[in-house]
């Protein structure tokens, strides 16, 4: 922080116009110092478990961000990393995030498309020192901290819970996220993809957020545009790009659809564990719509059944534990978790009849020797 | 003037920062009136509403927490971030082991770090009671990464829990054999 206010006083304002591919910025700019502080922060994420180390995700993300942005795209360093949230930042340094909670949310390339867009032009118009700037000149550099650097970059969603009540800064975070949003548009639209996806996602995110916890919802919108503001404009910028083929639409979708496959039952259970249980439902309802495997969305549907515990939830779990069982891709621990469902229902024959059943079918399961253990407890009750 | 502002200011600085007691070399203690510890080397000891912590280096580097008791329909003594209260799950006193495991990743993942990694769940006695430890990763969002492990046991419809969290880099490696002694001191009360 104290480096901040150093910036603040003696460092020039520096250029303000687009980064231009390959910029190093003048030496007493605050541009050089913000950077200097997210190399700071690179260094100490790029080593951290939080970054999820998958060397086909990375290579299909970068491909991307270079359709989209081929002169800057030498200039991003990108970063996937393991938090469920919808989120993705960029940092003045040319350092991008992508939250695996964002691949989990959005529905084709053109949707994970239309997020990096939005990035990118972040990066491309230099709004990190814009919006430093509009702290320097307003006092509130501790907004600006946690709205851009705390959450190392600027931010879709971020660390925007924790600037709730500074206004100033909202408002002209509102005025860059819509610049963000326009330009990300444009590239979408130019790399071939239709711009209409950047609305039906900003819809998807709308309506999830309203099926959750309303506080929080209210303090994401604060500091960005309006959720109906946001859709009606990108619609109607949508109808206005003249018609060319889109040639990059659904040319990548087997590939995204591919790499999801393989990974969104981890992301989804990094969800599951933050008891944001009426957000994943509905996450879960959109994947069963794209039509991903009907037992293990049973499964995880059930998981939260059993972990929400409000009235008529067990039986519900064990609904959805008995289609997952059913279904020939049921993941292994459906049978043990409908025993755990069982043994709190106090139904304990049917405990140890599905305990049993899951030891049978994985005699090796390393958690052998805890399923043994409620076996005999429920014998001995 | 001058030695009034340095006092005023000693005085500021001085209620912000935290009180350490140092606990001496084979002292015991009881933690919530329900089971003692027994400190094998001279510890500083913090107390928290729902937490004492006991560190050698600073608790930001490596601290083994003792938690109060939760009893059945209570979250989870952490310190959540804003707003996320309301996500905690909620302590039964019927959770098996890994519904225990289930409630603490919630807990956790409510937090300002990230669990990258919860897991080799294996016995391990807390005091004469059957208990279980396991393993945990943390990682804050700025990269910093944690290595940890928590002790956990039921006792009279209440989970107990005793974490320990150090810095991955050296601290967690030099400080876990302390945390090792700990453990073998529990006696329950």
């Amino acid at each position: 922080m104290s480096l901040s206010f150093v910036v603040s006083a003696c460092a020039a304002p520096g250029s303000t116009g687009d980064v231009q591919p390959g910029h190093t910025p003048a030496i007493t700019s605050v541009e050089a110092g913000l950077r200097m502080k997210m190399d700071e922060a690179e260094r100490s994420l790029a080593n951290s478990a939080l970054v999820i180390q998958d060397a086909e995700l990375q290579m299909y993300l970068e491909g991307l961000v270079c359709r989209l942005a081929a002169d800057i795209c030498p200039d991003i360093r990108l970063y996937i990393i393991k938090i469920p949230y919808f989120n993705a930042s960029m940092a003045p340094n040319g350092v991008m995030q992508v939250w695996t909670g964002l691949m989990l949310r959005v529905e084709n390339e053109a949707q994970l498309a239309t997020v990096l867009a939005h990035e990118l032009a972040h990066y491309r118009k230099r709004h990190s020192v814009k919006m430093w700037n509009s702290a320097r000149n307003t006092g509130d550099f501790l907004a600006f901290f946690n709205l851009t650097l705390g959450g190392v970059g600027y931010g879709l969603v971020g660390a925007v819970a924790s600037v709730a009540g500074l206004g100033s800064i909202q408002a002209y975070s509102r005025d860059l996220e819509s610049e963000a949003d326009e330009l990300g548009q444009d590239y979408l639209y130019n790399a071939g993809y239709n711009p209409t996806e950047a609305a039906y996602l900003w819809e998807k995110i709308r309506d999830e957020y309203e099926v959750g916890e309303r506080e929080r919802t209210a303090v994401f919108f604060a500091s960005h545009p309006s959720p109906e503001d946001r859709v009606e404009n990108l619609k109607n910028r949508a109808k206005s790009y003249p018609h060319h083929p889109q040639k990059m639409q659904h040319s990548k979708d087997g590939q995204f659809r591919k790499l999801v496959a393989a990974r969104w039952q981890g992301w989804l259970m990094d969800l599951v564990d933050t008891g944001a249980y009426d957000e994943t439902l509905f996450i879960i309802s959109n994947l069963k719509n794209r039509d991903f495997s009907p037992g293990a969305l049973a499964f995880y549907r059930g998981d939260v059944f059993r972990r929400r515990n409000e009235d008529g939830d067990l039986e519900k779990a064990k609904t959805a534990y008995l289609e997952a069982a059913a279904a020939p891709d049921a993941p292994a621990k459906t049978y043990k978790n409908l025993g755990l469902v069982a043994k709190r229902l106090k139904d304990n024959s049917k405990a140890i009849e599905y305990f049993e059943i899951y030891l049978a079918r994985y005699p090796m399961a390393s958690d052998r020797f805890l399923v043994e253990s409620y076996i005999k407890q429920l014998r001995h009750s | 003037m001058r030695v009034f502002i340095i006092l005023l200011f000693s005085l500021v600085v001085a209620s912000c920062v935290p009180t350490f007691q140092l606990k001496k070399t084979d002292q015991a203690t009881t933690m919530w009136n329900s089971y003692s510890v027994t400190t094998s080397e001279n510890i500083n000891e913090l107390k928290s509403e729902n937490s004492v912590f006991w560190t050698q280096d600073g608790p930001i580097l490596e601290r083994i927490e003792f938690w109060e008791p939760v009893s059945d329909g209570e979250t989870l003594p952490l310190a959540y971030m804003s707003g996320n209260e309301a996500q905690a799950d909620r302590f039964r006193a019927d959770m098996t082991p890994e519904e225990v495991v289930e409630l603490l990743r919630n807990g956790f993942s409510l937090m300002p770090l990230t669990p990258t990694f919860f897991g080799n769940l294996q016995p391990m006695p807390f005091g004469d009671k059957p208990g279980y430890l396991m393993d945990v990763d943390l990682s804050a969002k700025d990269g910093s990464d944690f290595k940890g492990n928590i002790l956990f046991t039921t006792h009279q419809d209440r989970l107990m829990v005793i974490y320990f969290t150090a810095r991955e880099t050296h601290y967690y490696e030099t400080r876990r054999p302390y945390f090792d002694a700990v453990v073998q001191s529990i006696t329950l009360g």
